[in-house]
């Protein structure tokens, strides 16, 4: 299919065909992310409406997360 | 200007779709916590179909082609050896990224504070920030300056009678739009327009390195790389001044474990989804997969190299660096047919758009969170404190604005941005210890955050030093950068058995089964 250079050896067909096939799934995976995405989608707006508004989480240490860092 | 009618039209529709789509989703966004971390609602394949978004940026790939154009692939077994370690590390056993997520922090700074003190999350909410920004600064003026030469724009523009330089305007309309975008709900919104920004960019980098294979010939590609490159760009340790090294590795290799655990844009990513077992799997598929689209993006820099070869064409009066950086957008610039053109170019706007505004939200809720609302005696409520954060966006842009017009590069981009993140690296240093070194204290954490800060800093400023005396630099980046670390880590270590005390320790591996058995998270 392709001639590869013999002074390079090795690491030229290795990494050829390394990319290749590493190309190849990344896009057959792309399509399974899109298609799981979508899904994921539906379910993010329907939590997000249902939720209820915590206004102490908002990235202070005190009130919502106190609890969560006992001392050793 | 090379771009069509049908090109314009084509990234007039894109672009207009998702602007109504983020005002649609700006109607959800109820809480601080919906617009900073989706409400930790975020499940795995929009996690990973986002996330992809938000790691190519204009930047990385601006970066990624001048790699493929100076190096080839010889990226491949730098990539083959991190993920040996950093898959069965992060993807399979969770470390540290999993008992992050279960500390149910925001940020890395709000963690630091849990484990250590309120004073040093307000020093590495400073840092980090600072580091963040410094890194984003060049962002803009990369990305403005690629796509100038790919539109073929005149270097100056005339408006209102004055000259001025086309890639400022350019920059200008990038940063309005990241400006739009985060102000449109914030993390949510992001999250959802990043997952279709994502279709976008990976159907626009497919058809486009497929079109220049196609165009160029299999064999007259790789035949051309090799010929042109030699062995450094098929195997990273070669002995050549174009491969990467040893060093080069290492110093990826432990930046790539410690910015896990630092890196603000990554842990807020972390922190938006809806358990510590979807954090784990999320790394694992996005590392797995994530590398074929390096190397496609690698490939487009390379099939520059094999049409143009390595030296620039005789009309053009541009020097080494500055080619290396130009070659890919101006070859593609010339055999790129209409219609590609417009998915291209609504491609490397989104790809843009995902990362800066990712990037942008991240680094001004740590200037909030960490840096203003510590010395605030009262919490700033909701509307505030977004509003606080949109206020940070909007002086960020025009800060990079204004270092966009005076940036000139020292190193290559990919560099740059790796020695920056390094500062932020001794952040990570401290939360790894923190979470597993029960020993691990203050006063530790301090040493490698300032040991971690110090050293890159006075690398940089060294270099521009040098550059205006133009004398030769001793240090390569890989060098400052992986010993930077190393220090960093003793620092931690010897500081830590040196201070006696109680530390902040607490287990979180239970939390992390705890929340894992639940099907959502509380």
């Amino acid at each position: 299919m392709i001639n590869f250079s013999p002074e390079i050896g090795f690491w030229s067909p290795f990494v050829f065909w390394f990319v290749l096939v590493s190309a190849v799934a990344c896009g057959l995976f792309a399509i399974v992310v899109i298609i799981g995405g979508i899904g994921d989608l539906r379910y993010l707006f329907r939590e997000i409406r249902k939720a209820e508004v915590d206004e102490s989480d908002d990235g202070r240490v005190e009130g919502a997360t106190e609890h969560l860092c006992p001392k050793a | 200007m090379n771009v069509t009618s049908i090109d314009w039209i084509i990234l007039g529709t894109l672009f207009s779709g998702l602007l109504v789509l983020a005002i649609w989703i700006n109607s959800q966004c109820k809480s601080v916590a919906d617009y900073l971390v989706s409400g930790r609602k975020v499940r795995l394949w929009l996690g990973m179909g986002a996330g992809i978004a938000g790691e190519i940026g204009l930047v990385s790939i601006a970066a990624m082609c001048e790699q493929g154009f100076m190096r080839g692939f010889g990226f491949v077994q730098i990539g083959i050896l991190a993920m040996c370690v950093t898959i069965p590390l992060f993807g399979i056993f969770g470390f540290g990224i999993e008992r992050f997520r279960a500390s149910r922090a925001m940020s890395v700074p709000q963690y630091i504070e849990m484990r250590y003190s309120r004073r040093l999350r307000i020093l590495t909410g400073m840092t980090n920030s600072l580091a963040g920004v410094l890194q984003m600064c060049i962002f803009p003026i990369v990305g403005a300056a690629f796509l100038r030469v790919l539109i073929n724009a005149p270097e100056n523009a005339v408006i209102l009678g004055y000259a001025v330089r086309s890639d400022c305007v350019i920059m200008a309309l990038l940063l309005g739009c990241a400006v739009i975008f985060t102000h449109l709900g914030g993390y949510i919104t992001l999250v959802v327009t990043n997952f279709i920004q994502m279709i976008v960019i990976m159907v626009a980098i497919y058809w486009v390195w497929g079109y220049l294979l196609a165009d160029l010939g299999l064999q007259n590609f790789w035949s051309t790389l090799e010929d042109q490159r030699g062995r450094a760009a098929f195997y990273a340790f070669a002995e050549s001044e174009n491969a990467y090294g040893w060093t080069w590795f290492l110093w990826q290799l432990a930046m790539a474990i410690l910015l896990q655990f630092s890196y603000g844009p990554y842990l807020q990513k972390y922190a938006s989804l809806d358990k510590p077992k979807t954090v784990s799997r999320s790394y694992m598929f996005s590392t797995i997969f994530g590398t074929g689209r390096t190397y496609v993006i690698l490939g487009i820099g390379v099939c520059a190299l094999v049409a143009l070869g390595a030296e620039p064409p005789a009309d053009l009066a541009v020097g080494g660096q500055h080619w290396n950086s130009m070659a890919t957008p101006y070859y593609l610039a010339r055999i790129v047919p209409p219609v590609l053109m417009g998915f291209l170019l609504a491609g490397l706007l989104f790809a843009d758009i995902s990362t800066t505004d990712q990037y942008l939200l991240s680094w001004s809720t740590s200037i909030v969170n960490d840096c203003i609302c510590p010395f605030l005696k009262h919490p700033l409520g909701t509307e505030k404190h977004i509003g606080a954060v949109r206020l940070t966006i909007v002086v960020l842009c025009i800060l990079f604005f204004v270092v966009g017009i005076f940036y000139s590069p020292t190193l290559p981009i990919w560099e740059f941005t790796f020695l920056l993140a390094n500062i932020i690296g001794g952040t990570g240093i401290a939360v790894l210890f923190g979470m597993y070194w029960p020993r691990a204290t203050t006063l530790g954490a301090y040493g490698a955050v300032l040991t971690s800060l110090l050293l890159p800093l006075t690398d940089l400023t060294l270099r521009w030093v040098y550059q205006a005396q133009d004398w030769l630099y001793p240090l390569a980046p890989e060098t400052t950068g992986f010993y930077t670390y190393v220090l960093a880590t003793a620092v931690m270590v010897g500081l830590s058995l040196l201070s006696r005390g109680e530390t902040g320790y607490w287990d979180l591996g239970q939390q992390v089964r705890e929340m894992n058995q639940k099907e959502t998270d509380v």
